[in-house]
């Protein structure tokens, strides 16, 4: 066996064994959103999925979304994919999570969001997160020949905003259930811009020790930081978290 | 935290933020006096009382002067704003929103200041500023509408503008649904098109100003590229910027108030080639 070869394997190897001799963990998740707002013209219903794979403090993650009702352009409307590190600076557990996601929205063009993340429970009873988003919005290719659109001209991009979550829990977590009202400008595939918060009120349940179910809540007004306010949109969540434990 | 302490604290915040209560109607946060559908609803109802708005230029090409921001009060940028449109004869000068504080006296002041009839044609739209102490009412009585458009002709061909109400940071979905029947409809029959909106739709630096939600500004860069939009003129920001997606040209005006130390405004040149534009600094 060539040396090249060798190492190769021993690499592979290698990385298998971290995977299957460490504590991983994986878990399913699944959701369906139902709701409307101003640009939805009607009710639209989207689901999701997500896998997560956790291995020593590391938590890899991937999720799809699917448009089952509305105006959108595709039924598979999201990507999303994450890579997580669980740490502890001095007396702070702190999640790092850096991400990708896609949103297929229209025939015509699509967006990319990736950035940062940070959160904490350091205290029991909330979740802060915050972190930084770039977004680029990107004319397709076939959009571009039908428009003739000169590619210098098919990308836009919001670069440096601010993510943010602010959580705050009627039972310190963790709980077999609890109630939940959170502030955010992000969900799983949406990146507001800072300045147009999210109201979510969530609520979960425990079933059995590897299964969750929640129920959610969305409420999104628009012109809040422009002191002038008005109904955007709403949304109901509902959807079940169980987790494939190996140990 | 003591009682006293608390106290003390809350006299110091109201002390400090009475002053704004003149210039910010905190009731905005969480309730409007109207909706955008409702505005939208009284908007749509003047302009059938009332005839199209339609220019005739005498040349091919002309300019059109468009300000934003001028938080009436003070007037004098607007007053060279208009005395600069009317010496180069622009075909029509835009005011993109957020033209007065809301208040009634600053609509008497506004329209005190507004070019006498015949001189030059003008077309306001409201921000989120106009709408501030009922302010709609005001702008409804003064001006009728809020969404419209008007129409350039030149000897030869036909231009479309659009004017819309973003001033709640939405236009909602019956503005939205009267868009995309603008451009489905008439948006083929016209040389350019250009939209003006006080809201910015992209958000080019960190600012507490806010742009209508992501699910909106997608369905809107989707409409403009699907209509060959030549240009899209916001204000709100009080900085200028301009991208370039598609066809469309992304423009946000430097604020007109007077209070601004970088006030300026926005010259349009319409000709037969892609609508051109200059940045006007005072």
């Amino acid at each position: 066996m060539k040396s090249s070869t060798a190492h190769k394997l021993i690499l592979v190897l290698s990385f298998t064994g971290m995977f299957t001799t460490s504590r991983a963990q994986a878990t399913v998740q699944t959701y369906i959103d139902v709701g409307e707002n101003n640009v939805s013209e009607g009710t639209f219903i989207k689901n999701a999925c997500q896998v997560d794979y956790g291995f020593n403090r590391f938590i890899l993650a991937a999720a799809t979304q699917f448009d089952i009702n509305g105006n959108a352009a595709h039924v598979f409307s999201g990507l999303h994919l994450s890579a997580s590190r669980l740490l502890q600076i001095k007396t702070f557990p702190v999640k790092i999570k850096g991400y990708y996601i896609l949103n297929r929205f229209s025939e015509l063009m699509h967006e990319t969001d990736w950035g940062v993340r940070f959160s904490t429970r350091k205290l029991p009873h909330f979740l802060f997160e915050t972190g930084i988003n770039f977004r680029t919005y990107t004319i397709n290719s076939n959009a571009r020949n039908d428009y003739q659109v000169d590619k210098a001209n098919s990308k836009l991009h919001e670069n440096f905003n601010l993510i943010y979550r602010i959580s705050v829990y009627l039972k310190p977590y963790p709980n077999r259930w609890n109630l939940a009202l959170s502030i955010t400008n992000t969900d799983h595939f949406l990146v507001n811009q800072p300045t147009n918060p999210i109201f979510n009120l969530q609520g979960l349940y425990r079933i059995q020790p590897r299964l969750l179910i929640h129920f959610e809540s969305w409420y999104e007004s628009a012109g809040v930081f422009n002191i002038s306010t008005n109904y955007f949109g709403y949304f109901f969540r509902t959807g079940i978290q169980w987790k494939l434990d190996k140990s | 935290m003591e009682t006293r302490q608390i106290i003390t604290i809350t006299v110091i915040l109201v002390a400090l933020l009475s002053p704004a209560c003149d210039s910010i109607d905190f009731r905005g946060v969480y309730s409007a006096y109207e909706t955008v559908d409702q505005r939208f609803d009284q908007s749509m109802e003047w302009n059938q009382t009332h005839e199209s708005r339609e220019i005739n230029v005498p040349g091919e090409n002309y300019v059109l002067y468009v300000m934003a921001d001028s938080h009436v009060g003070k007037t004098n940028h607007l007053d060279t704003f208009f005395h600069d449109a009317e010496n180069e004869h622009a075909g029509a000068a835009v005011m993109v929103g957020d033209l007065t504080e809301g208040h009634a006296s600053d609509y008497q002041t506004f329209e005190a200041h507004l070019p006498a009839p015949g001189s030059l044609r003008t077309f306001p739209i409201a921000g989120n500023h106009d709408l501030y102490f009922d302010g709609w009412k005001s702008f409804h009585s003064l001006f009728g509408t809020s969404t419209y458009t008007f129409v350039v002709h030149t000897p030869t061909a036909s231009d479309l503008y659009i004017c819309l109400d973003s001033g709640g940071g939405t236009i909602g979905n019956k503005q939205l649904a009267w868009l995309k029947s603008i451009l489905q409809q008439r948006r083929n029959q016209y040389r350019h098109c250009a939209v003006f909106s006080h809201v910015n739709l992209l958000r080019f630096r960190p600012t507490l100003s806010t742009n209508p939600f992501v699910q909106e500004v997608k369905v809107l860069l989707d409409l403009f590229l699907r209509h060959n939009v030549n240009m899209v003129v916001n204000g709100h920001d009080h900085n200028r910027n301009t991208a370039v997606f598609g066809p469309t040209t992304y423009i946000i005006t430097d604020a007109l108030s007077d209070e601004c130390n970088h006030a300026g405004y926005l010259k349009i040149y319409i000709s037969k080639a892609k609508p051109d534009y200059q940045f006007v600094r005072f």
